[in-house]
């Protein structure tokens, strides 16, 4: 227990210095007050301090102060303490002068450190004529029993600027405006924004009224919602009204005299419905110097591109990753498209977002994460891509660049086996096993390279020398089968000089009484002839065949017979002794004109 | 010199004689007990004295097959199918090796006439045809001596028909042997050896790119400028890309 008591005692102990160091001095006075309204100027000081110092305040007069309180809390959640102390300093104050004032900082110091307090503006309107009553407690009694009229509650959709660039961001105020008391809110309906992406800017849940001065006239606004709104299409947009159910609290008109009806009734709520006016706004093209790879991001934007390695494997995945980062429109940009090289297999980026909607507009970063898996070895290289975007304040575009990576990628360990396993999958029981077949070892000719039969000579000359020696040989051919033609017409054209000879030798013969050599002359002489003339070989003649031959030959019977005759008439004259010469005169004219007569008759 | 110091070497390899320290038969030696890159070295050795052989190119692309470089495999077996188009065992293996490769095209249908005639010519060789075109046209001789001499009338006139006949052949077969070392002698096939090529629409590095092929793709080179290559896809699609991307078979 009184362990318990003692840690307890540090840790407050310890959470008091921890607050000690972060002093926080600041000055709270309402933005607005009327001429010659009296008001609060509180300093408020998280801790203890001495010696507050007020700047010069002109233009006001200070009617009453300082009025100081202290407060102090301890919180313990979850088993943790926390204490706080808070002192203040009230100051009430009446306006002067009609303008707008600074109030320069005050000071304080704490534990001997001088600690100075914010600035604040106050802006001193002059009462409305219209406006009854002066004095703040007079004024709300009034505000609460004035007539409920579009001046004293209306509702409108303000906007930061009614021109703008398209992708630029508007900030939409949604306000309400009232004199009135405010009891609550009811229904209400946002517009749609069509034409707009619009983001809602995180407000205080609680709606806190607050003093406004509006043409002179001093209201209590009330922010319902923030938006920023990123025009989605040039030309003008109409933004639809906004409509607010108000409950306004009233006191009721007809004042009743009973006790308790006085104490109970005497308010009265009532639903106000409001409706804003639809606002217009222009939206801009952009400038006509638009850059190639402008794709309607808007703002100001870094980009950073990191790979996270370049030296792979292949079939090893290597992601990049793109970081635009900035004020603008990031939730609408699109991922960059790299110009990946072909073989890389590339899956669709992957987009992170971490993005905070202010009043400044959207701010943060859009990431997108390419997972990239290089298919095949080799060098590649992933190409600079321009990312460009238009800057509203500067009116110009403005283009960043990615850097140029270079990838190696070394040949995978399933690169190539691996596509033999895919593609003997298909057909997997056939192609178990299957080799090539093994090396010839057997002995081959060579030959040098480039050597081919075609064409070259000796290809040509195996066409030519056959072909030559056909010629020669049907030359050769012809030329013989001419010669042996003309032995034989020479033997037959000499034929019958031959026999002439022949009987020449034969008369000589005669001349000498040379009987048998007369009658063998003869003989030879018709017998040669007839061979000659013939073409026929003397061995084949004889008297029995002769007439045969003869006839073939065409030779006339009678001419036939004597030539027979002849034959008959030697044969029998050669062995016979009788023969005179006179017989061998006729004889020798037969013969004469036997073979006259058969040169003429044989063809 | 240099062509007696090849012819030397020629014959040296294709002599049994030799046989205990033919480079081939070393080579061969390595790639049975698995050392598969010394087997690649040993085989170029061979090839870059000039000398050449559709075993050796087909050993060689099986080194390379073993050692997993399949576009350099494709290449070598494409350069003895060339040498030697009609072995089986070159067509398995790179049938095989073609299964690797990651891009398949539809090849563009031809008419069947004509395809029967390619399937003709690519089953001999450029030199055999060559003898075979020669041989015919002895034969034809042969048959035109027949129907010069003969006595017999039936006789010449076959000899009439075998010869013109033999004769239309022989033309057919000069032909295909014409077309054969074209395709030896011109070599306007590429292989793809950068593991993937962008294929541009133009001669420049900032044309429009394409699509994309693969290493160990067969390509039809069709034209060039400066270091820039036309190519043809057996689909018919068209494309340049960089010199440096292919390996001509």
């Amino acid at each position: 227990m009184k362990k318990i008591f003692l840690s307890l005692l540090t840790l407050i102990l310890i959470s008091t210095s921890v607050f000690a160091d972060g002093i926080k001095f600041t000055a709270s006075a309402p933005n607005v007050v009327e001429l010659g309204e009296q008001f609060r100027l509180t300093y408020s000081l998280n801790s203890k301090g001495k010696n507050i110092q007020l700047p010069a305040l002109d233009g006001f007069r200070v009617l009453m102060g300082p009025s100081t309180s202290s407060n102090m809390s301890t919180q313990i959640i979850n088993g943790k303490v926390t204490s706080s102390s808070s002192y203040s300093y009230t100051y009430v104050l009446l306006a002067e002068k009609e303008g707008k004032f600074n109030i320069k900082p005050a000071s304080i110091s704490v534990k001997g450190d001088k600690v100075s307090s914010n600035t604040l503006t106050i802006e001193v309107v002059k009462v409305n004529k219209t406006q009854q009553g002066s004095g703040n407690n007079q004024s709300k009694n009034a505000a609460a029993s004035q007539k409920i009229t579009q001046e004293n509650l209306f509702v409108k959709v303000h906007l930061d600027r009614k021109s703008v660039y398209m992708g630029e961001h508007i900030v939409a105020t949604i306000k309400v405006y009232t004199r009135l008391t405010i009891a609550g809110f009811g229904d209400s309906k946002f517009p749609s924004f069509d034409g707009f992406l619009s983001q809602e800017v995180p407000t205080p849940g609680q709606i806190s009224l607050q003093r406004e001065n509006v043409n002179g006239t001093i209201y209590n606004t009330g922010i319902i919602r923030k938006l920023i709104l990123f025009p989605q299409h040039t030309g003008e947009i109409t933004i639809d009204p906004f409509e607010l159910e108000c409950i306004v609290r009233q006191q009721r008109a007809n004042k009743r005299s009973g006790f308790f009806d006085d104490f109970f009734d005497n308010y009265q709520d009532l639903r106000v419905p409001r409706k804003s006016k639809p606002i217009k706004i222009r939206v801009k093209d952009f400038p006509k110097s638009k850059p190639a790879s402008f794709d309607g991001a808007v703002g100001k934007f870094n980009l950073t591109t990191t790979i996270d390695k370049d030296s792979v494997k292949a079939n090893d995945a290597i992601t990049m990753r793109v970081k635009v980062s900035g004020n603008g429109n990031l939730k609408l940009i699109k991922p960059l498209e790299f110009n990946f090289p072909a073989d890389f297999e590339v899956y669709d980026p992957k987009t992170t977002q971490n993005l905070k909607s202010s009043e400044k507009g959207m701010s943060g970063s859009t990431t997108f994460e390419y997972l990239i898996i290089p298919r095949h070895g080799g060098e590649y290289e992933i190409p600079s891509v321009d990312f460009s975007f238009f800057d509203p304040k500067a009116r110009i575009f403005r283009t960043r660049s990615t850097p140029k990576f270079n990838i190696k990628v070394a040949k995978g360990d399933g690169d190539a086996s691996g596509t033999v396993i895919s593609s003997f999958s298909k057909e997997k029981v056939k192609f178990i096993g299957k080799d090539i077949r093994f090396i010839k070892t057997n002995e081959f000719e060579s030959q040098l390279k480039g050597e081919v039969f075609f064409g070259t000579t000796n290809f040509y000359l195996g066409y030519l020398i056959p072909f030559v020696l056909f010629i020669l040989a049907f030359v050769f051919n012809r030329k013989r089968i001419k010669e042996n033609a003309d032995t034989i017409g020479q033997k037959n054209k000499r034929a019958n000089r031959v026999a002439m000879k022949r009987l020449k030798a034969a008369s000589a013969s005669l001349k000498a009484k040379q009987k048998e050599q007369f009658y063998d002359e003869i003989l030879k002489a018709i017998w040669g002839y007839t061979s000659d003339k013939l073409s026929l070989p003397l061995e084949n003649l004889n008297k029995e065949n002769i007439s045969e031959i003869l006839l073939d030959k065409g030779v006339e019977v009678e001419l036939k017979d004597e030539f027979l005759s002849i034959l008959d008439t030697c044969e029998f004259a050669r062995y016979s002794p009788s023969a005179g010469s006179s017989e061998m005169d006729e004889l020798y004219q037969t013969s004469m004109d036997t073979i006259t007569k058969l040169e003429k008759n044989i063809k | 010199m240099k062509k007696a110091l090849q012819i030397i070497l020629v014959l040296f390899i294709s002599t049994q004689a030799w046989a205990q320290v033919n480079p081939i038969t070393k080579a061969n030696e390595m790639y049975q007990k698995g050392e598969y890159e010394k087997a690649i070295q040993a085989y170029q050795f061979v090839l870059d004295t000039h000398i050449e052989a559709p075993e050796i190119y087909f050993n060689l692309g099986n080194s390379f097959y073993k050692s997993g470089e399949i576009s350099s495999a494709i290449l070598n077996y494409e350069r003895a199918l060339l040498l030697s188009p009609d072995d089986k065992d070159i067509q398995y293996n790179l049938d095989l090796a073609r299964k690797h490769v990651l891009d398949k095209f539809e090849v563009l249908p031809e008419i069947f006439v004509k395809r029967w005639f390619t399937g003709i010519r690519n089953s001999f060789s450029a030199n055999l045809w060559a003898y075979i075109s020669i041989g015919l046209f002895f034969l034809a001789l042969l048959f035109a001596s027949f129907y010069l001499y003969s006595n017999k009338a039936g006789l010449k006139k076959i000899g009439f028909f075998l010869a013109l006949i033999a004769f239309g052949i022989s033309l057919l077969t000069y032909s295909f042997a014409s077309k054969k070392t074209d395709e030896i002698t011109l070599r306007e096939y590429a292989i793809i050896f950068s593991p993937s090529v962008t294929i541009k629409g133009s001669p420049d590095k900032s044309g429009t790119e394409l699509f994309l092929l693969h290493e160990g793709t067969k390509v039809k080179v069709i034209d060039s400028l400066g270091d820039w290559r036309n190519i043809q896809l057996s689909d018919g699609n068209e494309g340049w890309l960089k010199k440096e991307d292919i390996e001509m078979i």
